[in-house]
């Protein structure tokens, strides 16, 4: 695991932690100052209460002034100005506080005051010309309790700001004798107003509390507030809409609350504003700079940092506990790693050496299947490729399942034809069903697209693993398959495949549904022990669903039967019906028939490398039908020489080999610039069929790969796809000879095995005319080698022995081949007391055998029968090419091989005698003559 | 790895900020350095007649920089000019008060001046350099008893944008700025000049000849004496101004009943002029003050903004003339409580800055020698010294300008002939 999933996680949750904590700290503290601007709000509310009273109070002693006035005026004693003026001298207690009365039909609006200009101490008049302060005079009412206020303004007698309270009052105008109305102003200096707050100074220091009127024009102005007018000052240094600052009047003018504005400084300062009670318009402002009234919300760093620092020593902590717990997590991976790669390489082994004598059983199994006639010999073969073919089946399901753990099975999809998959899973089963007596029934949709696109084999084992399992747990009754299909109308050209297996098998019990896709769960182990199964059947089967987006479906009845299906999208290539499938398969059965090889091609070469001689032998025999021309090679050097000097269509070459393995001979012959076969194809055989092995094969430089036990349809699917086009010809039937019958007497001859013969040879007819041959130059060849051996011509008479040992082999003589091959070797080993001896004795053999072959002559009828081939034209001039090129390479073998294959062919009139010569010439050892009967200049 | 790491205490760290307010931290005004303790902790009180002072108070925020216990308002007076004294006698003694040139030379002013800093004593440390020397009045010993923090002069606004509309150049001197009323009059401007005509106090005709009175009297310093002797004899030295006023009306480049339309010699002057019909506006820098605020509440400029300068009056053939009057000055009340803050704000405020910034608050000439700052007012910087009349150092007193401002007004009224205005020199009242 990265560090980097451990930190950046951890370094996200501290940058939450931080972060939420951060807000979480400004959310209480905001909260907090909501709270106190809530107060605040409060406190400005009080303190227009305490504004109105003390405003009330004042209003109230000038209309105890106006009312004593204006109750002597009605009650018919008016006093005069002056009278009135000596009046509130004496009824003012306060000396800050004066008392002014005003005649308003005076131009120069002037009047009397208690105190004296402070500039002339014996000047008592006053005047209010020059000051614009009686602009709202109509509403001054007389009425108790009704403050009449004006602003703020300049005392003009001794220049100190102050409010004046005003009351209308009558007096008695000496001059008249008439009564005449004046303003009565009680002018209290603003000082007294703002000491009646003091008390706020110990709770909001820096309290500026202002009144303004409806115009915003300031009656009493704090000195933070700028401007004459509010409503102008939060203009200039707020910038608003016309719309805010309209919403802001109304707000203000209108409501009681609170609101954070800009100074004149740019910093935030909270307002606080309601309307004065009893005042008509007029509004209490009180101001505060922000960071006075609340905390800073700015975060507290040390907090931050010593939380910071804590979550980053916890995540260290951690971070080191988890490294010690990786440590120790890494070592037990490493251990169960190990162990797995212990898994994988007894996988791998097990599957090699499991799978090489499977090979040889199979293959040789194959072969007697092919080749016996005798009934009951068939029958134990047939029972020995079940139960190998079982195997096989349990050592690819416990493959299979490794794959899968692995992660490494991937779904490979192809086109396939529907109609071949049903053939191979009909045939599989078919036969197992049949042998425990159970019907084995299909449903097939006749209507279902005959070419479909997805993973074949996957699906293909899907349902075998299925229908095997059925077969396994039934005892009696039938299994049906049934394939159908549904379209999607949102993907036209995809279908709903839908596949069923009914049996009428044990079933399952509900509660042991849930163990049915469990690996290496066997329902009822007890009950079902003598039923062979690793118990991985249904687990890989609902892992390959799983894998192609689909599931397998399970109903059962306990007792009675089990219903499995499954519904699986595929893409659909050919919209052709399949038709009446259980029809085309019961026809098909009634025709069955033996193996057939699938193609011919007699001039194709073959190299087939194994370490292994009796692979070889069933690699051989697995080909003889196809008459391909099939060299062999023990080991990886051996390959390689062959690989220099002659050309093959098609290489197989073993990987595991002693000395030198399949991958590095490989390499080796991928060095070599000087050979025929640079554009050879080359095929890996292989034991080993683990996950993985083939990206291995192909990686190494392999063109492809194939298992043993050699599976001989692969096998021959392979080279149709490797030969090259012109050197495949089409199977005929006359190839084929199983019910070929030689002449008995050829049975009766100890000497050779006529069986053995015909395989050499391909079929009866060849192997006739191989012996028709063998007798023509048997007695020929008896005396060349008397002679030879008269004159003690060692060199000669061990080529003709050699030439004997090689077409005694080809026709069954087997004993007499070994004796020959053992003089061969004396000769070649100068032994001439052994050939002294022996050579005597094998002449005698040899000739005792031409005898016992005579009846061929007898029945040239049959031989005249020709069923053999007729070999074209370019086939031939492709063998004499051949046989030439051997030649001048002194490959004399081959060229004894070439020679012999076309004895399997009819040869056309007009090339009859040469063919003949040169076949007499391989077996009189006239090797040197050949180049000449190919040219037409001898024989 | 490490990068990684790090990348992320990055983010945490600005997730982090995220939940955190960002302090204003005011820039501290360059240049100035206290020389008093600035933990000082005292109030200082500005005393005046403006209703609004806020360029004033963005400076005493400044100040405030340096000295934030100092704590300095602004206080309207009512009455200002009679209460003054009575306030500068009173208790609570402002510090600093507004005063005029005018007041110099007033006995009545005498108490006033009693309470008044010398400003000259170069221990105050004022920078008196920076100020235009034409602005800055001396008594007969000498001293600086005010420095002003604003000027004046008298001109008019052009409306460049439609200048250039209509293709015509801005006029530079009399006969082009006859030419281009007439041309403007036959492109349908039924009044290409205009200006405030109710009443005497601000009006287009003293505007229009107050500076050439002013400089014919520079002229002759003989004619000077007499003018502020209210001799009828330097009447005759009005008759150019006048002259000029009645040409103007007559001619129809200045309808007056378009004119009277206007209803007060501020507000509605301008918003007139924002209409954006009119070519040329006649009015003083203290109008121009008021432009800048003006423009958002002007319906017709908001929608269609336009260029416009203020600029002196063309009224010769070598151009217009820049009547450099003080405006407002500040004066220091040297009885008052905490002298040496007072004077420290002074020298604070007496700078090329401060009174620059001020005035572009405020939007009136700056005192300074530097006139650029403003492009409204960029054209007056462009006029020769020669041009340059200064009527403070020129000597021309008050009942003189009551003399041009009364008879310009009814000259360009009609209610009198320049005959009758010139020989009428010393009796408007």
């Amino acid at each position: 695991m990265k560090k980097a999933f451990v930190i950046i996680p951890n370094l996200i949750i501290i940058g939450f932690i931080l972060f939420f904590t951060v807000r979480y700290a400004n959310y209480k503290v905001e909260e907090n100052n909501q709270n106190i601007i809530d107060a605040y709000e409060k406190t400005t509310v009080t303190v227009s209460q305490i504004i109105t009273n003390y405003l009330e109070d004042e209003q109230h002693l000038c209309d105890i002034w106006s009312n004593y006035i204006n109750r002597s005026a009605d009650a018919g004693a008016p006093i005069t100005a002056e009278e009135a003026i000596s009046f509130i001298r004496k009824a003012k207690i306060s000396p800050e506080i004066s008392g002014h009365l005003i005649f308003m039909d005076d131009p120069s609006l002037s009047g009397i005051s208690t105190t004296a200009n402070a500039n002339s101490p014996d000047d008592y008049s006053v005047s209010y010309k020059n000051i614009s302060i009686f602009d709202n005079l109509s509403s001054v009412s007389n009425v108790d309790g009704v403050v009449n206020l004006t602003r703020a303004y300049t005392n003009p007698l001794n220049g100190i700001q102050s409010i004046a309270f005003m009351n209308y009052v009558k007096v008695l105008d000496p001059d008249t004798g008439n009564l005449k109305t004046g303003l009565l102003m009680r002018v209290v200096p603003t000082s007294l107003l703002e000491a009646k707050l003091v008390f706020l100074k110990g709770e909001y220091e820096s309290i500026e509390v202002s009144l303004v009127d409806k115009n915003g024009d300031y009656v009493i102005h704090g000195k933070s507030l700028k401007n004459s007018n509010f409503f102008e000052y939060y203009k200039s240094y707020n910038n608003v809409s016309i719309e805010e600052y309209e919403r802001v009047k109304r707000e203000i003018t209108g409501n009681v609350g609170s609101m954070t504005i800009k100074n004149s400084k740019g910093a935030d300062c909270m307002i606080s504003y309601t309307p004065l009670e009893s005042l008509k318009s007029w509004y209490l402002i009180s101001y505060i700079p922000k960071n006075d009234l609340v905390e800073n919300r700015a975060v507290d760093w040390h907090y931050l940092g010593v939380v910071s620092v804590g979550l980053i020593a916890l995540l260290i902590f951690n971070f080191i506990v988890l490294m010690t717990y990786n440590r120790r997590l890494s070592e037990a991976v490493e251990q169960a790693n190990q162990a797995n790669d212990a898994k994988s390489y007894f996988l791998s082994t097990m599957s090699h050496d499991i799978r090489t004598p499977m090979n040889a059983i199979l293959g040789l199994n194959e072969m007697v299947l092919r080749d016996s006639h005798d009934e009951t010999v068939i029958g134990y073969s047939e029972n020995i490729r079940t139960a190998g073919n079982t195997l096989l089946g349990l050592i690819n399901d416990i493959l299979d399942f490794s794959k899968i753990e692995a992660g490494k099975m991937e779904i490979v999809n192809v086109d396939y034809s529907l109609v071949s998959s049903l053939n191979d899973l009909v045939n599989m089963v078919q036969n197992k069903a049949t042998d425990k007596g159970l019907s084995f029934d299909l449903d097939i949709d006749k209507d279902i697209p005959s070419v479909l696109h997805g993973d074949e084999i996957r699906i293909k084992q899907v349902i075998t693993n299925i229908l095997s399992n059925a077969v396994k747990y039934t005892k009696e009754g039938s299994i049906t398959l049934s394939a159908g299909y549904a379209r999607i109308p949102e993907k036209p050209d995809s279908i709903i495949l839908k596949i069923k297996v009914a049996d009428t098998g044990i079933g399952i019990k509900p509660e042991d549904m849930d163990r049915l896709f469990k690996a290496f769960e066997r329902i009822e182990e007890k009950r079902n022990r003598n039923i062979e199964g690793t118990g991985l059947g249904m687990t890989i089967a609902q892992s390959f669903l799983t894998m192609m987006g689909s599931y397998l479906q399970v109903e059962s009845v306990y007792g009675e039967g089990s219903v499995f299906s499954f519904d699986l999208e595929q893409k659909v290539v050919k919209w052709d019906p399949i038709g009446n499938y259980e029809e085309a398969y019961k026809r098909t059965l009634s025709e069955k028939h033996h193996y057939r090889a699938k193609f011919t091609a007699p001039l194709a070469k073959v190299l087939v490398v194994d370490d292994t001689p009796v692979n070889l032998t069933v690699f051989s025999g697995l080909l003889s039908r196809t008459k391909i021309q099939i060299d062999t090679a023990e080991s990886g050097d051996e390959a390689i020489a062959k690989y220099k000097n002659k050309q093959f269509d098609v290489i197989f070459l073993d990987h595991m080999m002693p000395i030198k393995d399949g991958i590095e001979t490989l390499a080796e012959m991928k060095g070599i610039s000087e050979t025929p076969n640079g554009k050879t194809p080359i095929i890996c055989l292989t034991a080993n069929a683990i996950s993985g092995m083939r990206e291995m094969y192909i990686n190494a430089g392999f063109e492809d790969y194939i298992t043993k036990p050699i599976d001989p349809d692969r096998l021959e699917m392979l080279l149709l796809q490797y030969l090259p086009k012109d050197k495949i010809a089409p199977a005929s039937d006359d190839d084929y000879d199983e019910d070929y019958v030689l002449p008995d007497f050829l049975y009766e001859i100890d000497a050779i095995d006529a069986n053995a013969g015909m395989t050499h040879c391909g079929n009866g007819d060849s192997y006739l005319a191989t012996l028709k041959m063998y007798f023509d130059t048997a007695e020929k060849n008896a005396d060349d080698i008397e002679k030879l051996w008269a004159v003690r011509d060692v060199r000669n008479t061990t080529i003709k022995v050699h030439a004997l040992k090689s077409t005694s082999r080809v026709i069954g003589a087997f004993e007499l081949g070994e004796f020959a091959a053992r003089l061969e070797k004396a000769g070649d080993q100068g032994d001439i007391d052994m050939l002294d001896k022996e050579l005597p004795k094998l002449i005698s053999d040899y000739r005792k055998l031409a005898q016992d072959l005579k009846p061929l002559n007898e029945t040239d009828g049959s031989i005249e029968d020709d069923k053999r081939p007729l070999i074209t034209n370019e086939e031939l001039s492709e063998a004499y090419k051949a046989i030439s090129e051997f030649y001048a390479s002194f490959d004399l073998d081959s060229v004894a091989d070439v020679a012999s294959s076309l004895q399997k062919y009819r040869i056309p009139e007009d090339e009859v005698s040469r063919v003949d010569a040169i076949i007499k010439a391989v077996d009189n050892y006239d090797y040197e003559m050949i180049p000449g009967i190919i040219s037409g200049e001898a024989g | 790895m490490k990068k990684l790491i790090v990348a992320l205490l990055m983010i945490c760290t600005v997730l982090s900020m995220t939940a955190c307010n960002s302090q204003i931290t005011p820039e501290k005004p360059e240049g100035f350095v206290p020389s008093l303790d600035t933990d000082t902790d005292c109030n200082i009180t500005v005393v005046g007649s403006y209703d609004n002072f806020e360029a004033l108070e963005a400076e005493f925020d400044k100040f405030n920089e340096f000295y934030p216990n100092v704590q300095l308002s602004y206080v309207k007076l009512d009455d200002y000019n009679n209460v003054l004294g009575t306030v500068l006698d009173g208790d609570d003694k402002p510090n600093i008060f507004f005063s005029h040139a005018s007041m110099i030379g007033n006995e009545k002013n005498d108490p006033i001046f009693a309470h008044t800093e010398d400003l000259s004593d170069s221990a105050l440390g004022l920078d008196l350099n920076c100020i235009r020397p034409g602005l800055i009045n001396h008594d007969k010993e000498g001293h600086i008893m005010m420095l002003p923090v604003f000027s004046r002069s008298y001109g008019m606004l052009v409306n460049e944008d439609l200048f250039k509309k209509e293709g015509v150049k801005i006029p530079t001197t009399w006969t082009e700025l006859i030419n281009v009323c007439e041309e403007l009059k036959n492109k349908g401007y039924v009044s290409p000049m205009m200006g405030y005509s109710l009443d005497s106090s601000s009006c287009f005709m003293y505007t229009l000849a107050y500076p050439q009175f002013i400089a014919t009297l520079s002229e002759n310093p003989e004619a000077l004496t007499l003018a502020n002797d209210l001799d009828p004899a330097a009447g005759e030295y009005m008759r150019p101004a006048l002259d000029t006023v009645e040409q103007m009306v007559q001619n129809g480049y200045i309808d007056l009943a378009e004119c009277d339309k206007i209803e007060d010699n501020y507000t509605e002057v301008i918003l007139r002029f924002f209409e954006g019909d009119v070519p040329m506006m006649i009015c003083s820098g203290d109008t121009v003050s008021g432009t800048r605020k003006r423009e958002g509440q002007s319906e017709a400029f908001t929608k269609a903004p336009f260029e416009y300068t203020f600029t002196p009056i063309p009224l010769t053939d070598e151009g217009g003339y820049f009547i450099d009057s003080p405006s407002i000055e500040f004066s220091v009340n040297k009885d008052c409580d905490d002298l040496d803050m007072t004077n420290e704000f002074m020298r604070f405020l007496i700078s090329n800055k401060e009174l620059n910034d001020m005035a572009s608050v405020k939007r009136l000439i700056t005192p300074t020698t530097d006139l650029s700052f403003d492009s409204v007012y960029a054209p007056f910087s462009q006029v020769p010294s020669d041009r340059i009349i200064s009527p403070e150092v020129l000597g021309i007193t008050d009942p003189l300008t009551v003399q041009i401002k009364n008879a310009a007004f009814r000259v360009g009224k009609g209610d009198l002939t320049v005959d009758d205005a010139v020989t009428m020199y010393g009796t408007f009242e």
